[in-house]
């Protein structure tokens, strides 16, 4: 004879809840909040160039003109 | 009228009351109850979760919550993603490029919670003027017009949010309001305000607990489920309120007061 599973909403409810503080962001969803930060937000959220990066870049516009 | 009962005394309480022939198989759940359900780490959840299993779903016992618990059970549920999902973004690992002020406030205020958890014992959950001092560095350049922080919170909450009231309906959580005429037989007196306010009074409870109580006043229902000491201080100091079921760290916790239990 097969055992009656007992039902345990509330033990299958906790477990919910613990499900939906664990996930973590979706690669997806972290693309689309930096996209979002990156469009709304002019501040220091943008990736530090280099000084000599700089430099190079400007002399490579000198010698395009 | 007015007792405590453990959940160890459950047992004996129920097989005594259950045939009384005014008893209705039914009972309020307050709003510790469910948020206990969300902390795996506090002494009182597996308690609780198996009380709930055992001892209410077992015995055929529906639940039901007012306006008040669900709101502040969704309530919680949301400040704790949004804390949760904040505080990622400090994380060394992290992917999240949040704007730079923002990550120095949470990283400032999470330090905070922190150590008020390692000494208090208090949860790691923001305040909502903390909330709101994090949205505010979220605010879109000036001639920009546009709102990056209800982007983003739709992003961190709206999905998960809808999860959590389905999953909370499907545990068999029924919502009652004395205002749906469909709902009407569950209460026998209408719920004024007059009522909420004599309750608080009566122990200086919060007026939100004191509609808790009120609702189960004005139902058929015998008893309260709850792990809030001021209800079950409010329930020992009045002796018109109901019947109020408690975890026995609370029960134990209530012999202090040195009211009759």
């Amino acid at each position: 004879m097969s055992e009656i599973k007992k039902k345990t909403p509330f033990r299958d409810l906790a477990n919910t809840l613990k499900s939906v503080r664990q996930k973590p962001l979706s690669k997806k969803q972290i693309e689309k909040i930096n996209s979002i930060i990156k469009r709304d937000i002019e501040e220091d959220t943008e990736e530090v160039v280099p000084i000599k990066k700089i430099a190079i870049s400007k002399k490579e516009e000198q010698s395009l003109q | 009228m007015g007792r405590l009962i453990s959940f160890s005394g459950f047992d004996a309480y129920y097989s005594k009351t259950s045939i009384e022939s005014s008893f209705v198989n039914g009972t309020i759940l307050d709003t510790n109850i469910l948020i206990s359900l969300m902390y795996e780490v506090k002494l009182t959840h597996d308690e609780i979760v198996n009380f709930l299993d055992e001892k209410i779903v077992g015995n055929g016992i529906s639940c039901y919550t007012n306006v008040i618990t669900t709101a502040e059970f969704l309530n919680i549920f949301r400040r704790i993603l949004l804390t949760e999902h904040l505080c990622d973004s400090i994380d060394e690992f992290s992917k999240l490029n949040f704007p730079k002020k923002s990550k120095y406030l949470i990283k400032r205020l999470y330090g905070e919670y922190k150590h008020r958890f390692d000494h208090e014992k208090k949860d790691i959950i923001f305040a909502e003027s903390h909330l709101k001092q994090i949205r505010d560095t979220f605010s879109g350049s000036a001639h920009s017009g546009l709102k990056p922080w209800p982007e983003l919170t739709q992003e961190l909450l709206g999905d998960e949010l809808e999860v959590v009231y389905k999953a909370y309906e499907k545990a068999g959580i029924i919502y009652i309001s004395p205002n749906e005429d469909n709902q009407k037989h569950y209460f026998n007196k209408k719920m004024i305000w007059e009522d909420t306010i004599k309750i608080s009074a009566s122990s200086g409870l919060a007026i939100f607990d004191a509609m808790i109580l009120n609702a189960l006043q004005c139902s058929h229902f015998s008893f309260l489920i709850t792990a809030d000491v001021d209800i079950a201080y409010a329930t020992l100091a009045n002796c018109e309120i109901k019947d109020v079921v408690v975890p026995d760290s609370i029960f134990k916790e209530m012999k202090k007061y040195n009211f009759k239990i």
